[in-house]
């Protein structure tokens, strides 16, 4: 071959290895852009698979969401269709001599009586939840409901930590006017809070006529109240917010708040990837040398 | 070839990324939980009634207090309320209390404004003789009209026979019994209260308490007819009786 021919023929020779470099440069992008978007796609879907996954489900590198609050009081939790005992079928005055007792043995009230009840939100699981505490009453006379009638009780309600949800240290609110405000609070993961519910119905409340009219009603007609307490929570959108009192976990290990990233295994996975990603380039970069 | 075919996956991967990142925020599943509670209570019951019988105490005309005659023995001539020796009144006021309240309670029963019928002790003409310088003389103060406190039925509604009498004497002294009792009159939540009380008077005609010159003495001055002793009215002798009573019952605390 002529010296012309074989310089032709080299430089085509030569021509055809870089084109081929190049496809191979293409190509090891291509490799890493799709390992990249793939991992990226992954994890996207398995936050969103987390969703759908039984409680306490891990991904890994996303801690499972286990949520769990209960409402009781020291009986146990609440149960639907049951009662609690806040009022009661005899009352003592400061002497220890009973003042109020009911005939029938049922629970009753009268001016005078002081009632106090205990409750609590536990919250077990791993996120943060906001829950709300409302008061309902209802009075009604000879079985019919008066919505609109003043009923003389007051009421005031308190956390465990002292701060005051209804009323104050020294204020107690009418039971009309608790009934339509709302409370709202957070608790914390595995955190719990009290409550301390108390209700009056003043001796002295200033309006004697109210009282015996009330009194009267029920020797004739009947008189009765119902009192309710409803509560509400809802996933914070802060998994780790705080609230309320923290239950320390037995291993003496903090909680592990669900929805959170453990961003260790994540770091982990990113030097995996990386070194991977490395790996590849080091192998294609040695296939294009031998070129 | 092979080019195509990872650029073919990477656009694939690329669309499902960008998809997934728009849907991450809409559907997110929230955790949600309620819990209720309720208890109910009767008021306790009250239904204490009061009733005090219309204030007849002093009628215009009186029966006899003799059988076998029904006639009006005294009757005034101005028709206002009178008393006089021989009268008797065989029903007075009479009061009641009912109800049995679930709560403590506190009986109150109390008089106020008492008068009774007095000559107080002194010396004053004797009426009852010809002679105007005949006089006669009380040690004490003398109430002519006997009052009587008594209970016609107990505290379980028992119609008591004959009533017990709980204070008899003067006006003045049914209403320190009656201050007495109330002192004490304190109850126990679903304690019967019914009870019926009455006061009867009498202002005898005759008998170991009774004197006829005192009766003829206040009888001439409730009658008008003058007098020379000196003695003036509401001072040395009074002609009226008369008292308001309260009752009351209350919750203890």
């Amino acid at each position: 071959m002529s010296e012309p021919a074989q310089n032709g023929f080299n430089k085509q020779e030569n021509g055809k290895a870089a084109n081929e470099r190049r496809h191979w440069v293409y190509i090891m992008l291509l490799v890493v852009i799709v390992f990249i978007l793939l991992l990226m796609t992954l994890g996207i879907l398995a936050l969103r698979v987390e969703n759908y996954l039984p409680e306490g489900t891990d991904i890994v590198f996303v801690v499972g969401k286990s949520p769990s609050v209960e409402f009781g009081d020291e009986k146990g939790s609440w149960k639907s269709g049951l009662d609690v005992d806040i009022f009661k079928s005899y009352y003592e005055n400061d002497q220890q001599v009973v003042t109020v007792l009911s005939k029938e043995g049922d629970s009753l009230i009268a001016p005078g009586t002081q009632m106090q009840y205990y409750f609590i939100a536990y919250n077990k699981g791993n996120i943060a939840v906001t829950y709300e505490t409302d008061i309902d009453f209802l009075f009604e006379s000879a079985g019919q409901v008066k919505n609109d009638f003043a009923f003389p009780l007051k009421v005031r309600l308190k956390t465990d930590s002292g701060k005051y949800l209804i009323g104050g240290e020294s204020e107690w609110v009418d039971i009309s006017t608790a009934k339509v405000t709302k409370h709202v609070s957070v608790l914390g993961a595995s955190s719990y809070e009290g409550f301390t519910l108390e209700l009056i119905w003043a001796f002295e409340g200033g309006d004697d006529a109210l009282d015996t009219m009330l009194g009267n009603m029920s020797a004739s007609g009947g008189a009765k109240i119902t009192l309710g307490i409803e509560t509400y929570a809802e996933e914070h959108f802060e998994p780790t917010a705080q609230g309320g009192i923290v239950v320390e976990a037995e291993d003496g290990k903090p909680v592990e708040h669900g929805g959170t990233i453990r961003y260790f295994w994540l770091m982990l996975l990113f030097i995996c990837i990386a070194i991977l990603v490395f790996f590849i380039a080091w192998l294609l970069n040695k296939r294009l040398r031998k070129w | 070839m092979r080019k195509n075919r990872f650029l073919t996956i990477a656009g694939c991967l690329m669309v499902l990324c960008l998809l997934t990142t728009c849907v991450i925020g809409t559907t997110f599943a929230k955790y949600v939980t309620s819990g209720e509670t309720q208890d109910s209570a009767r008021v306790a019951k009250w239904g204490v009634q009061l009733q005090l019988a219309a204030n007849d105490l002093f009628k215009n005309e009186y029966a006899s207090n003799t059988s076998g005659y029904t006639g009006v023995t005294v009757k005034s001539h101005d028709d206002t309320d009178v008393v006089a020796p021989g009268t008797v009144e065989g029903v007075a006021a009479r009061f009641s209390i009912t109800g049995t309240p679930e709560v403590s309670t506190h009986v109150i029963i109390s008089m106020t404004n008492v008068k009774d019928v007095v000559l107080v002790a002194g010396t004053y003409l004797d009426e009852t003789t010809a002679d105007p310088s005949d006089v006669f003389t009380l040690t004490q103060n003398y109430y002519p009209v006997v009052f009587t406190l008594r209970q016609v039925s107990g505290y379980d509604g028992v119609t008591l026979t004959p009533p017990v009498v709980l204070k008899s004497g003067t006006l003045a002294d049914i209403r320190d019994w009656l201050t007495n009792y109330s002192a004490t009159a304190y109850y126990a939540p679903n304690t019967d209260l019914d009870a019926v009380f009455e006061i009867v008077w009498t202002w005898d005609f005759a008998g170991a308490n009774t004197n006829d010159k005192a009766d003829t003495y206040l009888g001439n001055r409730a009658a008008g007819i003058a007098h020379a002793d000196g003695a003036v009215e509401n001072t040395h002798y009074v002609l009226n009786v008369g008292f308001e009573i309260d009752i009351r019952v209350e919750q203890v605390d």
